[in-house]
């Protein structure tokens, strides 16, 4: 297995996104917002890329603390063989998501988002 | 018979330099003016100010003395204070009442009453009367205690509502005040005087008791008994006065408070929603804390659809893959059998040998069969989708998305909430920023206090009550056996005692027979007057109850249970006219603005039965109140004379007669 990433961040752009996200939909921590962006571009079917200009903001021990996260991303993608590379690369696909749901509704709420998503509305 | 000839005012209120009218001698209605903020309610309070040194505000307080000077001469000329001279004739005599406020020596701008010294004179047929003699002569021909009967304030109405309650403090100084005017103490101090009589005679008979030897043991006891009997009533009484007094204190403190209960009910309010805040505040932040853990493992429901995707895919593969491992083990077996035939040369089954044809074909069947190597990399696939089969169930979540909805919805319900109390509370503030709640609190705190302590002040009554049922049975067994002895002395103290003691119950049934035909007479006279007044053809009259409370009566005998302002208006006005006719003391009624809610038809009613209410009235009204040409039309020929109260400036108006009747 090639060498994974420690340590895992967003694009300046991506940043911006989260704490807007955070902002709006109340977030108790950073960490969630991303963790939402993540399984975001997963349910739009989006595949692991590579990701440039990601800065750190997270430690993968911290974000991913029991490895549910890696476990989750190797099942899913059985062909990835740097899931926190994958993860960030998804945390920021997502962002960019929300950054253009919020573009299209800036008043657009988290748990409609979720709803639509999910089809439970 | 009190009348009124003439006033003269000097300073007071708007009423600017000196100022005089003259009322007729003839009895009949004199009018007097004038619109709001002339000084209407100011001439009311001088007759007031000049009976009893008093000024009534709305809402039955009392006004502070020093500002009772006319504004602009205390600006203009530096000049304080403020003088009535009230000119009237009372069984035949004349009086001269002077009442007079002004700055104490050496004050040249006085700030509060302390600053102002009173004069008070009363001539008596050009003779000055004492301090003495003159207060006892304006308690005789107008007691302060009935003035609400002759002074009628139209906000002072309510009071007369007070008088349905039995139970309410108001209403019992009222009917006091009623009793007052109708001579009811008169009987009662009799009765009074009588049990002090009877008293004094108990009190012989230990005398007499005492002389006699046989009995000069039960004499000493009966004495001690009677000493430890008016060591008790004094006490109870004492703590009746001082309940009397709370009482009293208690219906002036409820009055102001009826007066601030807008205000206290504002307090209240800011109280309530402050707490309201508090607790949405505490509420909001369970539910957000309670959205952000749930938005903390929101993602996992994102992942449901693309883990379930998997898990199809996988579950798919997975059975293939075991399909496949199925028919490798079969055929393995087959393939054994045709190893060891070809080996053989012979069918295992039948034991044929086999041709060259046949042994090339099963040797190709053998060449295709699976490797043990093949096998063993399909199990660990096998095993690898089931490991990614588990794996992905256990991160299967269900979508908290509806929960988060609902929990995301009562958060803006309590927002919503919270922000409509925060806005009406920010509203009351405002309107109460300038209010000195430690007062309106001082008051609200005193009038529980008063509460508490007439509690305890009845309990104390009642326990009095009870050791003087005791003491007096003592006494009654310690006179039964005095009696068992003859002595003339003592049967004629006992006689003494047994007349006075009969006529202090005669006297005692006697007011209660007089209340009960003064409450008849009263309910008549009053029913009779309702009746002129009323336009209301089903009311059939008044009843009246043992406070003279009246409850207005439906032709079909019903009681009307709750009546309008105007409604309250006329029967308090009945009350007043029948209190007049049956009352030992008469006088003038003076009344302002007395038809401000009642309709043209009633205001009619009332003008034209005014000369029968009283021999002299005095109305103070504004034109649109009373229209002076329906009032002439009216009164006809009872309307003595009309008076304006003209504006000169905001601080100075001056009384104007206008018309003679």
């Amino acid at each position: 297995m090639a060498d994974d990433k420690k340590t895992i961040g967003l694009t300046d752009a991506n940043k911006a996104t989260m704490q807007r996200v955070v902002e709006l939909a109340a977030f108790k921590l950073d960490m969630d917002a991303a963790k939402f962006a993540f399984a975001l571009a997963v349910n739009r079917n989006c595949e692991p890329t590579q990701i440039e200009g990601a800065g750190t903001i997270w430690n993968v021990g911290s974000f991913d603390e029991g490895g549910d996260i890696k476990a989750l991303i190797q099942n899913l993608f059985p062909n990835v063989d740097t899931p926190y590379r994958a993860l960030e690369s998804l945390m920021n696909v997502g962002f960019s998501i929300l950054a253009s749901e919020i573009k299209s509704n800036p008043s657009v709420r988290i748990e409609e988002l979720l709803k639509q998503e999910t089809g439970t509305r | 018979m009190l009348s009124i000839r003439s006033i003269a005012l000097t300073d007071f209120g708007p009423f600017k330099d000196e100022q005089r009218i003259d009322f007729p001698a003839e009895t009949g209605v004199s009018i007097i003016y004038g619109e709001n903020m002339r000084g209407k309610t100011t001439l009311l309070n001088a007759i007031r100010y000049a009976l009893f040194g008093k000024v009534i505000a709305r809402g039955a307080t009392q006004v502070a003395l020093h500002q009772i000077g006319n504004w602009e001469t205390a600006k203009e000329k530096g000049k304080y204070g403020f003088k009535v001279v009230l000119e009237f004739e009372s069984d035949g005599s004349k009086y001269q009442l002077t009442r007079e406020h002004k700055p104490r020596a050496g004050i040249t701008t006085p700030q509060t009453d302390v600053d102002y010294q009173q004069d008070c004179f009363l001539r008596k047929d050009g003779s000055v009367l004492g301090p003495a003699e003159r207060d006892y002569e304006l308690a005789r021909i107008m007691p302060e205690t009935v003035s609400r009967f002759f002074l009628f304030d139209g906000e002072l109405l309510q009071q007369y509502e007070e008088l349905l309650r039995n139970e309410s403090d108001m209403g019992r100084n009222i009917k006091e005040a009623i009793e007052r005017i109708l001579g009811v103490p008169v009987l009662t101090n009799g009765r009074t005087d009588l049990g002090e009589i009877a008293k004094d005679a108990q009190k012989r008979e230990s005398k007499a008791a005492q002389k006699n030897q046989k009995t000069k043991a039960l004499g000493n006891q009966h004495e001690a008994l009677l000493k430890q009997r008016d060591g008790l009533q004094e006490e109870t009484e004492r703590l009746k006065k001082e309940l009397e007094g709370l009482r009293v204190g208690k219906a002036s403190k409820e009055e102001v408070l009826r007066k601030t209960e807008k205000t206290k009910g504002l307090l209240d309010e800011r109280a309530r929603l402050q707490d309201e805040i508090a607790v949405a505040e505490t509420r909001l932040k369970e539910k957000e804390d309670k959205r952000q853990e749930l938005l903390a493992v929101a993602w996992k429901g994102l992942l449901k659809k693309r883990i379930r995707l998997t898990l199809d895919s996988l579950e798919a593969e997975l059975k293939s893959a075991r399909d496949l491992y199925s028919r490798a083990l079969i055929s393995s077996d087959v393939a054994l059998k045709l190893r060891t035939a070809l080996e053989d040369g012979q069918c295992s089954t039948c034991g044929q040998e086999l041709s060259a044809a046949a042994k090339e074909r099963l040797s190709g069947i053998v060449s295709e069969s699976m490797l043990a190597a093949d096998k063993e990399l399909l199990e660990a696939k096998i095993q690898q989708f089931e490991s990614r089969i588990a794996a992905l169930k256990q991160s299967e979540a269900v979508s908290n998305a509806d929960v988060l909805q609902v929990v995301q919805d009562s958060i803006d319900d309590l927002k919503i909430k919270k922000a409509g109390s925060e806005d009406r509370y920010k509203e009351i503030l405002d309107q109460t920023k300038d209010l000195d709640e430690t007062e309106l609190r001082k008051l609200y705190s005193e009038y529980d206090r008063t509460l508490i302590d007439m509690g305890l002040l009845q309990e104390g009554i009642k326990r009095q009550d009870e050791a003087l049922k005791t003491i007096n049975e003592n006494i009654g067994k310690v006179e039964a056996e005095i009696a068992k002895f003859a002595d003339a002395d003592l049967d004629t103290e006992r006689a003494r005692k047994d007349l006075c003691e009969k006529l202090r119950l005669l006297f005692a049934s006697a007011v209660d027979a007089y209340r009960e035909r003064l409450r008849a007479k009263v309910e008549k006279d009053a029913t009779a007057l309702f009746r002129e007044l009323t336009s209301e053809p089903e009311y059939s009259g008044l009843s009246i109850n043992d406070s003279y409370g009246l409850t207005i009566i439906h032709q079909d005998g019903s009681a009307i249970p709750v009546r309008s302002a105007g409604a309250e208006h006329i029967v308090a006005l009945s009350l007043m006219g029948a209190l007049q006719r049956n009352a030992p003391l008469r006088g003038p009624i003076v009344m302002d603005s007395p038809f401000g809610r009642l309709d043209d038809q009633h205001t009619a009613k009332v003008v034209q039965a005014l000369p029968s209410m009283a021999d002299q009235v005095m109305l103070l009204v504004y034109e649109s109140e009373l229209d002076p040409k329906q009032a002439r039309n009216q009164l006809e020929g009872k309307l003595r004379k009309e008076y304006s109260i003209v504006r000169r400036s905001a601080r100075h108006s001056e009384l104007v007669t206008t018309a003679q009747g």
